[in-house]
């Protein structure tokens, strides 16, 4: 039963960090909403997608946290810690405690029937959506350009399919009312999407965004799409040569889309106060903004920052862990 | 008067049903011993088969029939290009549900820029033009 004891423990302490990455999400959000406009588009998306997914992998990477003391003493790399702090529930897989059954039984249960619903409904709406786009692909059978497919239909519509393999469709369409540079920029933008497996990237944020409040999750997923949509302009102006152009071409298919099917204006409490074409359209006539250098740097050092607070995490986490026992 | 079935939905269709389609489609109009022989013999299908599915088709408002002599002949009630059109559509109608976490598009799929705000930004490209060229 001591492993049960660990789960519980464990259950406990990842609900801890999930709400606080989600109050840390709440807390940053207006800072980062006026920030991500002024970031290259690359680091824009990446930071939406961290914040949106923040209450998936902070608890993952909290407990890891916690449990890296315990686990480094085991093989070695530093001192078996947790005989010097006896009188609480340790949180380490080498003294797993003993199951504290009441409260703590419940929540783990709780959050692994929780968990499971949650799965399975994500699998069923995937499943639906992958049925659908399969069949629109079904039909895609000509091809221009070696990895561009045609959908025989007047919309004029273009599309990446796809999470793990994206494909580029365009629509007859759209192929005979541009003309062949603004078609260019449509198969950059489009081939960017796909290069930056853009879909598979907003499946993650909205499978693990789940837990944040619905306004905030909304708001997070917006500037995610927003930003992808500008990194993959800039992939495109860049590819053309010409901003200018690939502002014009968005224009231009914005009003082949209204003059098909007129949809509802955008209102103006949304992400950024503006549609999402008119965002980008002035990012494009604006000064280009430098592309971020050395991501992984920041990583680095954000990892090692992280290893050396893993002893006072773990410290903290456990005191946090009795008190809340405590109280049951 | 507008024979096509109601826009905008996704058609579930099987496999017998969709090679019938495609047959009707590829082929033109066809009664149900001309279709047999197109789609039932190379699959071993009985007649009957083929009929109940030709009779599927015309439920789902795929197809249309008329009896000429003692046999009803089935034809598309769209073509290939309106049926694309359709499945098009109905992803589209859902790019702000989980279908759309699948796919990425040049412009907004489900919410428009208003109209004044398209022209002041057509000026400003065009003013843009006008002074600076390209903007690389």
């Amino acid at each position: 039963m001591r492993w049960l004891g660990f789960l519980e423990l464990a259950t406990l302490a990842a609900l801890l960090f999930a709400a606080l990455a989600v109050c840390g999400s709440l807390a940053l959000w207006p800072l980062l909403r006026s920030r991500l406009p002024r970031w290259h588009p690359r680091r824009a998306a990446r930071l939406a997608l961290l914040a949106a997914s923040a209450p998936a992998w902070a608890p993952v990477l909290g407990v890891a946290l916690c449990l890296a003391p315990g686990a480094l003493g085991t093989v070695g790399l530093g001192e078996d810690h947790c005989p010097h702090h006896g009188g609480h529930a340790h949180l380490c897989v080498h003294h797993p405690a003993v199951a504290q059954g009441g409260a703590a039984a419940a929540v783990l249960g709780t959050a692994s029937l929780g968990g499971g619903l949650a799965l399975l409904g994500s699998a069923g709406r995937l499943a639906r959506a992958r049925r659908a786009v399969a069949r629109l692909e079904r039909e895609s059978s000509a091809r221009v350009a070696g990895d561009v497919r045609v959908l025989a239909s007047a919309a004029p519509v273009s599309l990446t399919l796809g999470a793990l393999r994206p494909r580029v469709v365009v629509s007859e369409g759209l192929l005979a009312a541009l003309p062949p540079a603004g078609l260019a920029c449509v198969l950059a933008h489009e081939r960017e999407h796909a290069h930056r497996r853009d879909a598979l990237r907003a499946l993650l944020a909205h499978a693990c965004s789940w837990p944040q409040p619905p306004r905030l999750r909304r708001a997070l997923l917006d500037a995610l799409r927003l930003a992808s949509e500008r990194a993959c302009d800039e992939a495109a102006a860049l590819r053309v040569g010409d901003r200018l152009l690939v502002a014009e071409t968005i224009l231009t298919v914005e009003k082949l889309a209204r003059r098909r099917r007129p949809a509802p204006e955008r209102a103006l409490s949304c992400a950024f106060g503006e549609s999402d074409v008119a965002a980008r359209v002035e990012a494009l006539l604006a000064r280009p903004v430098p592309a971020p250098r050395r991501p992984w740097a920041a990583a680095a050092g954000l990892a090692a920052l992280a290893l050396a607070a893993a002893d006072p995490l773990h410290h903290a986490t456990e005191h946090l862990l009795r008190a809340l026992l405590a109280l049951f | 008067m507008d024979r096509r079935p109601a826009r905008s939905r996704a058609h579930v269709l099987g496999a017998l049903e969709r090679a019938v389609l495609d047959a009707l489609w590829s082929g033109g109009a066809a009664d149900v011993k001309a279709m047999h022989r197109v789609v039932g013999v190379p699959r071993g299908i009985a007649p009957n088969t083929i009929q109940s599915t030709l009779e599927r088709l015309v439920r789902k408002g795929l197809a249309g029939r008329r009896k000429v002599g003692r046999a009803f002949v089935y034809a598309p009630r769209l073509s290939r290009r309106e049926w694309i059109t359709d499945e098009l559509d109905a992803l589209l109608a859902e790019a702000r549900g989980p279908a759309g976490l699948l796919l990425a598009a040049f412009v907004d799929l489900t919410e428009r820029a208003g109209a004044e705000r398209l022209a002041e930004l057509e000026a400003l490209v065009r003013e843009r033009r006008r002074r600076g060229g390209r903007s690389s």
